[in-house]
């Protein structure tokens, strides 16, 4: 089964100016993968997530993701969708300042059909172990915490309610050299072990050896973007 | 965890909304204050008068008759004869005449100079009478009779002797033990201006009044009647107080006074009176009402531009909650919900500080004024205020709750 599947998809953010921004014939991503995408500033990347989580919908075309047919949905339940089955990391402000690591976890499980609190307590107590999360730092507020730290947190976010596909989107930029390779190795061990489909975006070409698969935007996007 | 996200929201961002929560909170305090006090003082006058059907005193305004005689508030009247006294005392109509001498007090509570029947006619709230809850009335020259708030912050009891001088009080070392009152009665609690007062009887006060050497005269034969000593009866008294046989009578007195010319005294019906008071101070008191709601409107204006411009920081908090699944209408709550709440915490603080400041300055209150106020201010009146105010702040958070919802819905 495919993780994500794209037909002739046709996106622009506005009707009026009618330029598209993304145009995509036929793509897919296997279940299981780790695709890293990469693409020049401006060339859509962030606005393809987008439409992969549901935010934002095509002028025309189909998307499934994880067999489900976004189109179909309606906004309300696109939400309910994301919140339950995809994890999503950002460059950065991956968590809210004024709650602490575990608050910012709890707070990702709130929206979610799958969480079970009976087992919540211990299941954010494990992950932020593995992260390698100090638990003096659980409590503190998250802006008292080190970028890498608080990318790690951004992880546990993500994985918390056990999604089926990860996306980040230049997860890795504000990071050193040391901090992105560990950081990598680790999103990538968690989604290998979890089976989770993975969609990595960067445009730092260093990082394409870490996954098993990658892609440039614009040799599925037929559209020249004008920078 | 919405109420959890909401009130730590508003922690964060404690520097604007602490000036917000101070601004609100004093305006409520004023607000809240103005109202209580005001249903207080109106319960608190009225009982202390009830039972006296007419005040009789010298040509003065109506209502500093009124405030001096009962609340001893206000400026001092001037002295009207004892003879207009006893020709009030044996008009027909009247059922009962009360003469009282102020002027003096003790250690900040007021002395009245009276007669001993004050104690079977005056009456207080729905017509009861004085009751003791220790001792009886004074028969003596040296006998005093207290009110409870005076028992209670002195801590006088029964049998205690203490010491009356003119004008100056316990603080005066001169004439300590010439004229030592002794206490034969302790009366209950009334919630009027009697719990703070010392009676004594006219010619006691009299006494005080007296020269050193014949005030000491005096002291010998303390433990006669009182009605042996008729060169003590005053010449003159502050104000009579009158019981009518019919109310009904009650105007037709009160012109008969006003226009007798043998003396130029004033007659004033304390309800009447009462209720125009409260007319001439229902401007100040809307006016107080209009600042305090206006500031506080213009407080919700500023909360909700504080909040307009604090969504603009939050883009980013908006994008990540609309990414881990929160709907636009979450993100309209969760600032709706700020915004009551800081509404909520000043409404608290301004009643607690209130609860706070009345329990502080009862007794002040009490002892100046003669104004017993009750530190609880939760009634139905106080709920619905700030109900309204809930709404306004509903009201005032629905721009920035809206701009959040169309920034959540853009995404
Ligand atoms: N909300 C929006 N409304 C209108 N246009 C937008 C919006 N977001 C992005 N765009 C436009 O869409 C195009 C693609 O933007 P996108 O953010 O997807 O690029 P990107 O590949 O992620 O770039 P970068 O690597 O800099 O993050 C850009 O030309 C951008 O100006
Ligand atoms: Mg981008």
């Amino acid at each position: 089964m495919n993780a994500i599947e794209i037909n002739n998809l046709e996106f622009s953010y506005s009707i009026k100016s009618e330029q598209n921004i993304l145009k995509i014939a036929d793509w897919s991503v296997k279940q299981g993968e780790q695709l890293f995408i990469h693409g020049p500033s401006g060339s859509g990347k962030s606005t393809l997530l987008n439409i992969i989580c549901g935010l934002q919908l095509p002028q025309s075309g189909e998307i499934k993701v994880l067999g489900e047919a976004l189109n179909n949905m309606s906004k309300r339940q696109r939400d309910k969708y994301r919140a339950a089955h995809i994890g999503y990391i950002f460059q950065q402000f991956n968590l809210i300042d004024y709650l602490n690591a575990i608050e910012n976890i709890k707070l990702a499980t709130h929206f979610s059909p799958n969480t079970k609190p009976s087992t919540l307590a211990a299941q954010i107590d494990n992950i932020l172990t593995t992260l390698k999360l100090d638990a003096k730092d659980w409590h503190r507020p998250v802006n008292q915490l080190s970028i890498g730290q608080q990318q790690r947190v951004g992880i546990a976010r993500a994985l918390i309610n056990q999604p089926k596909l990860i996306i980040a989107d230049e997860p890795t930029s504000s990071l050193d050299q040391v901090a992105k390779d560990s950081f990598i190795s680790l999103l990538t061990s968690l989604c290998e072990e979890n089976a989770t489909t993975l969609l990595f975006v960067s445009h730092d070409m260093s990082l394409q050896n870490h996954f098993n698969s990658s892609i440039a935007l614009n040799s599925i996007n037929h559209l020249k973007v004008k920078n | 965890m919405f109420f959890r996200l909401a009130s730590k929201s508003i922690i964060y961002r404690k520097g604007s909304v602490m000036l917000t929560i101070i601004a609100l909170s004093i305006s409520m305090l004023v607000m809240f204050g103005v109202e209580h006090i005001r249903e207080q003082a109106k319960v608190s006058f009225s009982n202390s008068v009830s039972g006296v059907d007419i005040i009789v005193g010298t040509r003065t305004g109506e209502l500093n008759l009124l405030l001096y005689s009962v609340f001893r508030m206000g400026k001092p009247t001037n002295n009207m004869s004892w003879q207009s006294y006893t020709n009030l005392k044996n008009n027909p109509q009247v059922k009962w005449a009360l003469p009282i001498s102020l002027g003096d007090s003790h250690r900040g509570y007021r002395v009245l100079g009276t007669t001993s029947n004050y104690f079977d006619y005056f009456s207080y709230g729905e017509k009861q009478a004085l009751e003791f809850s220790n001792g009886d009335k004074f028969n003596h020259l040296f006998d005093v009779v207290i009110g409870s708030e005076v028992a209670k912050s002195l801590k006088y009891q029964l049998g205690d002797q203490l010491t009356l001088a003119h004008g100056i009080g316990s603080t005066s070392f001169t004439n300590h033990t010439d004229t030592p009152f002794k206490i034969v009665g302790v009366l209950k609690p009334t919630g009027t201006a009697v719990d703070q007062t010392l009676h004594i009887s006219l010619q006691g006060l009299e006494a005080i009044h007296l020269s050193a050497s014949k005030r000491k005269e005096l002291l010998n034969k303390a433990q006669q009647p009182l009605t042996n000593f008729v060169e003590l009866q005053p010449q003159s008294v502050t104000a009579v107080m009158l019981g009518l046989k019919s109310r009904l009578s009650a105007f037709q007195l009160q012109r008969n006074i006003n226009t007798n010319n043998e003396e130029p005294l004033m007659a004033l019906l304390p309800g009447v009176a009462l209720s125009e008071l409260w007319q001439t101070l229902s401007v100040a008191e809307s006016t107080l009402r209009l600042i305090s709601s206006l500031v506080i409107i213009s407080t919700l204006f500023g909360l909700s531009a504080m909040l307009l411009a604090s969504i603009r920081e939050r883009q980013q908090e908006i994008k990540l909650l609309r990414m881990i699944g929160a709907s636009p209408f979450f993100i309209y709550w969760l600032i709706e919900l700020e915004a009551l709440l800081i509404t909520l915490v000043s409404a608290f603080i301004a009643i607690v500080l209130l609860t706070v400041g009345l329990t502080a300055s009862k007794s002040f209150l009490l002892t100046h004024y003669g104004l017993s106020v009750n530190a609880n201010i939760l009634s139905v009146n106080t709920l619905i205020t700030v109900s309204i105010l809930l709404f306004l702040t509903f009201l005032a958070a629905i721009p920035p709750a809206f701009m959040a919802f169309k920034e959540a819905n853009r995404r």
